[in-house]
């Protein structure tokens, strides 16, 4: 059966410009503990130990959302996201074990996973679950996606999670990625979708169908941009198939907690989110490339495609300016 | 004053820069490098070009330690240590530009404004390049406290060259990020410091950015923008590719922020390569200011 893995309230909190609240926390996690979910993901949007004025300061620590989410989790593991670079053993990791977190997320720009082992080679030692994740997982081509995936192969990971950060990727893509990787790599692959081009659901299936063990998905698909593969949509289609293996009341009862509490919040495929799966762009910068574009009388379509031509990754915020001046300047306007 | 002879250990990228560097600066010598390795391309490059080619290592060339005055050291966190012990014992001064931490910190363009960031009174002293972040956002954080009060909060993020980052980077980013966060509290006095490094591999390469977050009190947009620019100016005379991108932004009446883009000389390194840059001139300047103090204050 396809492991679930919920991102509500991690990427969610991408949508919530990282104010997720502890008493929210407490609430989903009582509600997702017995939906048949396999692991709960916790904390900043950009993962452990990232709240920073680059990329959004955490209204409440990563420690204090991820101690009120420990109380509530019985049956679903608690899962961080964990980006080296941003997080340190010492400063995030290793707290992050004294809380209880049994699912490490090790995650990398798609083509310099080699940046991951060290955090790797640590966990392991610490008997958590450890999976490698390969962001922006669109910008490499499949031969060298192969590569890196066989690094983290290499590390032992127990999983590698391919995301498609930008929401760039169609179905078709989706499976030749899965597909080819099934061929060329032993270790167990999941998917991590986002609905930029509105086929977030599609892609969280059709790796699946191409024999991806887990796939992502948040509740109100409250995430990143336009949000991810909606988590409740995953499982009324898995449904079908294996009648009855999920509630799927719990999960619509899940999905009504985030309408009602983050209403104001709840992604749409707006253009600009169009613009940055078009562009290839982190979805994470949808706010920042908003308020630009307001800022400077830019398209926001304009300034995505400039963001995607720089091939910017995950973390670049201090450039958006940057770009956003320059095509001002080009533009003209004053 | 007679020349600064020196040996460069290390005949990799950052060291054959360093020697290239070196070779055009009429206050230097270089006597040697050194390396470890008889095939090494390093090595091959400056063959008629450095007195001393050094392929089997330090201890072969201890008997003419007599001809240096001190010593750059461009190998691995790992070895600097066995460097700077044989260094220390010959009573040379040491540059240590790898991630050792063993030395203590050293930013040229603050070197007394700060405590603990001076030229030791002692000829053999080991002095830390830190990180290309540290060394790249240590003047304008120090300008940017300089007009401000009561600073709680400083964070510095840097994007370099997927290129640009050896193995060594790749296997220490916790060690870079602990380097830069303890210089950052030492240099600004704020209760806490964040360091970010993100690694963009797009093609082709585009330079080091830096930018510099500082939350405090009592600031003045005017006046912190006045002294950032001073800073600016004062680190193109180290650093020539050395620039402010955009205006200093004012986040909140607390919360001030600049970006930099570092660009390299292009010795040998590739121009994009402003991280590994910086480190390479701040060694040089390290090394001019300690020989400068010391040879005035008469102890050699």
């Amino acid at each position: 059966m396809t492991l679930l893995y919920d991102v509500t309230l991690r990427d969610g909190n991408h949508a919530l410009r990282h104010s997720l609240d502890p008493n929210f926390v407490r609430k989903y996690c009582t509600l997702a503990d017995t939906s048949g979910v396999w692991a709960v993901e916790v904390g900043h949007g950009n993962g452990l130990g990232a709240s920073s004025f680059l990329v959004g300061e955490s209204k409440h620590s990563d420690f204090e959302l991820l101690s009120v989410a420990r109380e509530h989790l019985v049956n679903a593991k608690l899962a961080v996201h964990s980006i080296p670079g941003f997080s340190t053993i010492n400063r995030d990791l290793i707290p992050a074990i004294n809380i209880g977190v049994e699912v490490f997320r090790v995650a990398s720009h798609v083509t310099e996973a080699n940046v991951s082992a060290p955090h790797i080679d640590f966990l392991k030692s610490k008997n958590v679950t450890v999976q490698g994740v390969l962001m922006m997982s669109h910008m490499a081509p499949l031969n060298d996606l192969v590569s890196q995936c066989k690094l983290l192969e290499s590390y032992g990971v127990d999983t590698i999670i391919l995301m498609d950060s930008a929401g760039f990727f169609d179905p078709d893509q989706v499976r030749i990625r899965i597909k080819t990787l099934g061929e060329e790599v032993g270790t167990e692959l999941g998917v991590h979708a986002h609905n930029n081009l509105g086929v977030g659901v599609a892609n969280a299936l059709a790796a699946r169908e191409m024999g991806a063990s887990l796939v992502d998905g948040a509740s109100m698909a409250l995430g990143a941009g336009a949000g991810n593969a909606q988590l409740e949509v995953i499982v009324a289609h898995l449904d079908r198939g294996h009648k009855n293996f999920y509630d799927l009341n719990q999960f619509f009862l899940m999905s009504d907690l985030v309408a009602n509490d983050y209403a104001p919040n709840l992604p749409k495929l707006r253009s600009t989110s169009l613009a940055s799966g078009v562009s290839g762009s982190f979805s994470g910068y949808a706010p920042l490339v908003e308020s630009l574009s307001r800022e400077f009388s830019l398209n926001p379509y304009e300034l995505w495609l400039a963001v995607g031509q720089r091939r910017l990754v995950a973390g670049q915020e201090s450039q958006l300016r940057e770009i956003a001046l320059e095509l001002k300047e080009k533009e003209g306007i004053n | 004053m007679g020349k600064i002879r020196i040996a460069i250990l290390g005949p990799g990228n950052i060291g054959s820069d360093l020697a290239e560097r070196l070779l055009r600066d009429p206050d230097f010598e270089v006597v040697a490098i050194v390396g470890r390795n008889k095939q090494s391309k390093g090595l091959e490059r400056f063959k008629n070009r450095i007195p001393y080619v050094v392929s089997d290592g330090l201890t072969s060339f201890q008997n003419d330690f007599d001809l240096v005055d001190g010593f750059f050291d461009a190998t691995s966190a790992e070895s600097s240590k066995d460097n700077w012990e044989f260094a220390q014992r010959n009573n040379k001064w040491f540059v240590d530009l790898t991630p050792s931490r063993i030395g203590t910190a050293f930013i040229p363009n603050i070197s007394g404004k700060v405590p603990g960031i001076e030229i030791s009174t002692e000829y053999s002293h080991n002095y830390s390049m830190v990180t290309c972040g540290g060394q790249s956002s240590a003047p304008v954080i120090h300008a940017m406290v300089s007009k401000m009060s009561d600073v709680d909060m400083v964070e510095v993020s840097s994007s370099i060259a997927a290129n640009s980052a050896g193995i060594a980077t790749r296997r220490n980013l916790d060690k870079y990020i602990e380097t830069t966060e303890d210089l950052l509290i030492k240099i600004s006095g704020s209760q806490s410091s964040k360091a970010i490094l993100v690694l963009n591999p797009s093609s082709p390469e585009v330079p080091m950015r830096t930018t510099m977050t500082v939350r405090g009190a009592g600031a003045k947009l005017l006046e912190i923008r006045e002294q950032v620019n001073l800073a600016v100016l004062k680190m193109q005379k180290v650093v020539p590719g050395y620039e402010l991108v955009g205006d200093i932004q004012e986040m909140d009446r607390e919360t001030y922020s600049a970006t930099i883009r570092v660009s390299g000389a292009g010795y040998f390194l590739p121009r994009y390569a402003g991280n590994l840059d910086i480190i390479n001139a701040a060694a040089v300047a390290t090394a001019r200011m300690h020989a400068n103090f010391h040879s005035i204050s008469g102890t050699i």
